[in-house]
């Protein structure tokens, strides 16, 4: 090999790392560019679901407003002219309906996924919508007088439905753990319950079940606009 | 030349290995940064589109609530429009409550025990019935029991009660539902599962669309309907 050759072989290896450490650097000039602006976007998102949330919390406060206005405009105007009597059948069918916060002696359930997967089925160790439904069932088998699901007063109209990960209550979406409260005989509701057909096949795939006794229970009233739940129906005069 | 020209290619090798690694490395970042990053995108943009959503409909429902305040505050001593709404209002909860009898279009469901009344369990009912719901039924009733906030479907021995009462099996239960008759496609499709499930049980499930459907409020003596355990703030 002489001189000449090897001055050949050192030019092409040059020219060769040339193009690499300016592709490598052009690379990663790009990258560290994108990376701030993804981590950007997501801030914003962030920032704009916050706003979003924040908003949300107001309205609800100012429907609350609202509402306790309307009611005790009704208050005043049935203590005036008919002793109360509208307003008392106003507040009885309410209760009825779900649409009064409630208190009262009753159980907590608290029901979480299990906390390994199941080697047979992985599905299995999660919690799906039905079990929520038959444990709700159950606790109204057991005599309970209201039940929520995470704060989510159970109406007629309440579904209870896989949504992804998540299960649905009353059209909010909702993930573990589920905080099941209801308000009846605590010793009859966690009999009934204990001895259920769900509790054992839950019991059986490990999923976390808590259940306690409470003295005092708050169960709130249902939260959603009522208006959407009676269009297309007709009251038929008895 | 010669002690030269070995600094040079060492030199040179040492700035090729550092960037490779460098280069490694950075390939490596971006592909777990990417992956991370792409979900919680996505997942934020979901969430704030819900946000929205369910903000606008919370909006309306303000608006509509000031502007009926506003009537109120207008008509101020007119006594037969407070009378009006008040009883509006009673008439809406004891819907929901389930007392009162209402009229609509929806979907009767009939359900035929073809096992001599052996398949057909509680659970099953109760599955249709939560899809109902999930579907945006305004009411419900199972042979006339109407469904309402603490209503249980259960079985004792071979009998399925609702609302305390037991069911005859030996006859097809019929459920009846009212909805918006342009839900009552979307209602049908999503039981499609459960009716293949129980044909499989001998269980016939046939949904029929029917218009003007009456379903009567629930009887007063249901242990449903029982609430001398809650207190009122």
């Amino acid at each position: 090999m002489n001189r000449k050759d090897k001055k050949y072989i050192f030019m092409f290896i040059f020219i060769f790392l040339g193009v690499i450490s300016t592709v490598q650097f052009k690379s990663i000039l790009n990258n560290t560019k994108d990376k701030p602006s993804i981590a950007y976007e997501i801030e914003n998102l962030m920032k704009e679901l916050e706003a979003e949330k924040a908003t949300g919390q107001e309205l609800k406060e100012a429907i609350d407003f609202s509402m306790q206005k309307k009611e005790s405009i009704f208050k005043t105007f049935s203590s005036d002219n008919d002793d109360g009597v509208l307003t008392a059948q106003w507040e009885e069918a309410k209760l009825y309906a779900g649409f009064t916060d409630v208190k009262g002696e009753g159980i907590i359930i608290t029901l979480n996924d299990a906390t390994e997967k199941n080697p047979i089925m992985a599905e299995l160790s999660l919690l799906h919508d039905e079990d929520i439904n038959r444990v709700v069932n159950e606790l109204k088998r057991g005599g309970a007088q209201a039940i929520s699901i995470n704060d989510e007063r159970v109406i007629s109209a309440t579904e209870i439905t896989c949504a992804g990960p998540t299960i649905r209550v009353n059209r909010n979406r909702y993930a573990v753990p589920y905080v099941i409260k209801a308000i009846g005989d605590p010793k009859r509701m966690i009999s009934i319950f204990k001895e259920s057909e769900i509790y054992t096949i839950l019991k059986w795939v490990d999923i976390r079940i808590d259940i306690k006794e409470a003295k005092e229970i708050k169960i709130p009233k249902y939260s959603g606009n009522i208006d959407n739940l009676i269009n297309g129906l007709e009251v038929v005069d008895q | 030349m010669k002690f030269n020209l070995n600094i040079s290619i060492t030199i040179i090798c040492l700035i090729m290995g550092v960037s490779v690694a460098w280069q490694y490395k950075s390939v490596y970042n971006n592909k777990k940064t990417a992956s991370i990053q792409t979900v919680t995108l996505e997942d934020l943009k979901d969430k704030l589109i819900l946000e929205k959503k369910s903000n606008e409909e919370l909006r309306t429902r303000y608006e509509e609530l000031e502007k009926e305040l506003n009537g109120f505050e207008a008509a101020k001593g007119n006594i037969d429009l407070y009378k009006k709404n008040l009883n509006a209002e009673i008439e809406k909860a004891r819907i929901i409550a389930g007392f009162s009898t209402v009229k609509g279009s929806g979907i009767v469901i009939t359900i035929k025990d073809t096992d001599f009344g052996m398949a057909l369990q509680s659970q099953h009912l109760l599955q249709i019935v939560n899809t109902l719901k999930a579907t945006e039924a305004r009411a419900i009733a199972v042979n006339d029991e109407r469904i309402i906030p603490m209503t249980e479907i259960s079985d004792v021995g071979n009998v399925i009660i609702v609302n305390g009462m037991p069911i005859d099996i030996n006859e097809p239960v019929k459920i009846k539902v009212i909805m918006e008759s342009q839900k009552r496609d979307n209602a049908i499709k999503t039981l499609g599962y459960i009716i293949s499930e129980l044909r499989e049980k001998n269980i016939e499930v046939s949904p029929e669309k029917v218009e003007g459907i009456t379903i009567p409020g629930v009887k007063n003596s249901r242990p449903s309907l029982n609430n001398d355990l809650l207190i009122t703030e």
